[in-house]
């Protein structure tokens, strides 16, 4: 018990990133994020590090840029609409193959929208978001533990692969105070010889780059970097089982719809319902192998989101649309409760067979 | 009755100023809406607002 | 426990200001007393004194706080209804205010009409378990920041060391000594150990002074 401390979501990311050696914080207020960079700014002095509150956004991902370029570990965060002026930013990172970990805890909108927590930016973390063909290594975590355990994993990931890492919370996750143990946090050491670190005149000196004059070139570089890409969906897709061995229904969340999910769960089993949860942890790679297993086992699917229906799309495509899939969802700030929920699992229990 | 010496401005709603007492906001919002009724320029006047302390005026009335 | 007219509950961010506020409040209704509960937080956007608005309603406790609390906006908005903490002398009013140097900030205006009416109780809250505050030496800058931007010296100490809801008795034992330390440092009294209810019994076995807490749970769910 003693070696746990009480943190909040947006903290836990801050010291888990820390933990990873991430000596770099670029970032600017919003809310529900706010105390990253809080907590960052009175970390970072302490320890040798740099924190910086950038003038905007975009300032932000581009000074992460630089320092992505010598290989060092760097992070920035934001929520929702600075996400997205961090895009263009971050295409270039994808395009310039930097790793580098980037926090999204998101809230309601779209446009200014609202402070509450959503998961509506699920789009825009899996399918590019910024310009041109590329991917994020996306994770999404459920619990204040899985927001230290998952940062550290990122920073790992990122750098395997030379891919930006996006990790996609939501504002309550961000928000809620949990117990946490920082400690167990391994920094993997990766090929940093592409970095800028200065040739010593030792060396040939590297370029980070993303333009080409050639469009052959750029074609190469686009299918080298799929490549890698094709690598991260083998192995490194990461969910959590929940009650599925003898499921009828399968419920499907990522996040804070997950925490609500479970608690419906319980609720129909209690009716009687044979219901379990497949909670997708890499949203990109998306954990597709289980869920097609599943949609060989159970009648129905119902997912849960805090949006339009955005992973549920992932959902139809991952279980080649073969069961019917039913939808748990609030928007604008709003989270689902397990009441509404529980009415869609009883609703997808009634429904059966192929399509 | 007596004479009213001071009121709120025309152009500005008739509903509660959301602005902290005191705060200099509040005060430049109304200085804004006493120019606007002084040019008599209500009916040709756009007003924008930004994320802050402003964002209510998109909210209100 | 006796109460000046005004408790203020100031501390780190996250130390447990709200839920204390909200249940000293309960306490002093309960005891016969006309109290008003005012939330001055302009730093936290969720999990604000306004979450326990239908329980203070019921029991008869005005709450006092931005109209904009746990809406989709959180503009730093202070109504002018707070001036009544200073201007009404005729009830009890405790005041949640915002964690750190940056919370404290908001009390100012309140500060001279505090200071001289002189009846009030400015509390420390504690929590050994928050990572920026696990021992003596960082409290103690935090405390010198509060007092720096409020203006209003510290008269006490509430010793709230907890780990959510994974508290043990031993977890809150285990704190005294660092609540101590403290309190030798700075020359305040340790006013009170705060306790979640279902083991503040199993602490009070120990340590004096322990208040027990009803926690504010405004989750949806439960696990």
């Amino acid at each position: 018990m003693a070696d746990k401390v009480l943190m909040k979501g947006n903290e836990a990311i801050a010291e888990a990133a820390i933990m990873a050696g991430c000596r770099f914080y670029f970032g600017y207020p919003i809310t529900p994020q706010t105390e990253v960079a809080a907590y960052m700014a009175k970390r970072m002095p302490k320890i040798g590090g740099t924190f910086l509150q950038a003038e905007s956004e975009i300032a932000a991902i581009n000074m992460c840029i630089g320092v992505a370029s010598t290989g060092k570990r760097v992070m920035t965060s934001s929520s929702s609409p600075g996400i997205s002026l961090k895009e263009e930013g971050i295409s270039y990172m994808a395009g310039c193959d930097l790793p580098a970990l980037i926090v999204n805890v998101e809230r309601g909108g779209p446009g200014l929208g609202g402070i509450q927590p959503s998961q509506s930016d699920y789009f825009q973390a899996t399918r590019g978001g910024g310009h041109g063909d590329y991917h994020l290594f996306v994770v999404a975590p459920a619990s204040v533990q899985e927001m230290v355990s998952l940062t550290a994993h990122a920073f790992n990931v990122a750098e395997k692969y030379r891919v930006p890492a996006m990790l996609l919370a939501d504002g309550t996750l961000g928000q809620m105070m949990e117990p946490v143990s920082i400690e167990g946090i391994t920094v993997e050491d990766h090929d940093k010889s592409w970095a800028l670190t200065g040739t010593d005149c030792k060396r040939k000196h590297n370029i980070i780059n993303s333009l080409s004059l050639l469009p052959e070139e750029l074609e190469q570089w686009n299918l080298e970097r799929y490549k890698r890409y094709e690598k991260i969906e083998a192995e490194e897709p990461m969910w959590e089982e929940y009650m599925m061995d003898d499921a009828d229904v399968c419920v499907v969340a990522f996040g804070i719809a997950s925490r609500v999910s479970r608690n419906a769960i319980k609720a129909a089993r209690a009716q009687g319902i044979k219901v379990g949860m497949i909670r997708p942890i890499t949203l990109w790679p998306f954990p597709k192998k289980p869920l097609l297993a599943a949609a060989d086992k159970v009648k129905s699917f119902v997912t849960v989101e805090l949006n339009m229906g955005q992973m549920v799309e992932d959902v139809e495509l991952a279980t080649r649309c073969k069961r019917p899939i039913l939808m748990a969802n609030r928007v604008g700030g709003c989270i689902p409760t397990p009441e509404q929920v529980l009415a869609q699992i009883v609703e997808a229990n009634k429904l059966g067979g192929a399509q | 009755m007596g004479e009213i010496v001071f009121q709120k401005p025309k152009s500005l709603c008739d509903v509660p100023l959301h602005y902290c007492p005191g705060c200099t906001h509040g005060i430049v919002h109304r200085l804004v809406a006493e120019a606007i009724d002084e040019l008599g320029i209500e009916g040709q006047t756009i007003g924008v607002a930004s994320v802050g302390c402003s964002v209510f005026t998109l909210l209100r009335a | 426990m006796k109460f000046k007219r005004l408790t203020l509950m100031a501390g780190h961010y996250g130390s447990g200001k709200t839920n204390i506020a909200v249940n000293l409040a309960m306490m002093l209704k309960k005891a016969g007393e006309d109290v008003v509960i005012a939330d001055l937080d302009i730093v936290n956007p969720y999990y604000r004194t306004k979450d326990s608005e239908e329980e203070l309603r019921a029991a008869g406790i005005p709450l006092i706080s931005s109209e904009y609390a746990n809406s989709n906006v959180d503009v730093p908005a202070l109504p002018q209804e707070l001036y009544s903490i200073v201007d009404v002398k005729s009830r009890h009013a405790i005041v949640d205010i915002g964690g750190d140097d940056r919370g404290a900030l908001a009390l100012g205006r309140y500060t001279p009409f505090i200071l001289e009416e002189n009846n009030y109780d400015m509390l420390l809250v504690i929590n050994k378990y928050r990572p920026l505050t696990p021992d003596t030496a960082s409290t103690l800058e935090v405390m010198r920041e509060i007092e720096a931007a409020g203006g209003i010296p510290f008269t006490g100490i509430v010793n709230n060391s907890n780990l959510g809801r994974e508290t043990t008795p031993g977890d809150v034992i285990a704190s005294d000594a660092y609540a101590k330390d403290i309190a030798a440092a700075t020359g305040l009294p340790i006013r009170m150990t705060t306790v979640k209810a279902e083991i503040a019994g199993a602490v009070a076995e120990v340590l004096p002074d322990v208040v027990p807490l009803h926690l504010q749970d405004k989750r949806l769910w439960n696990d």
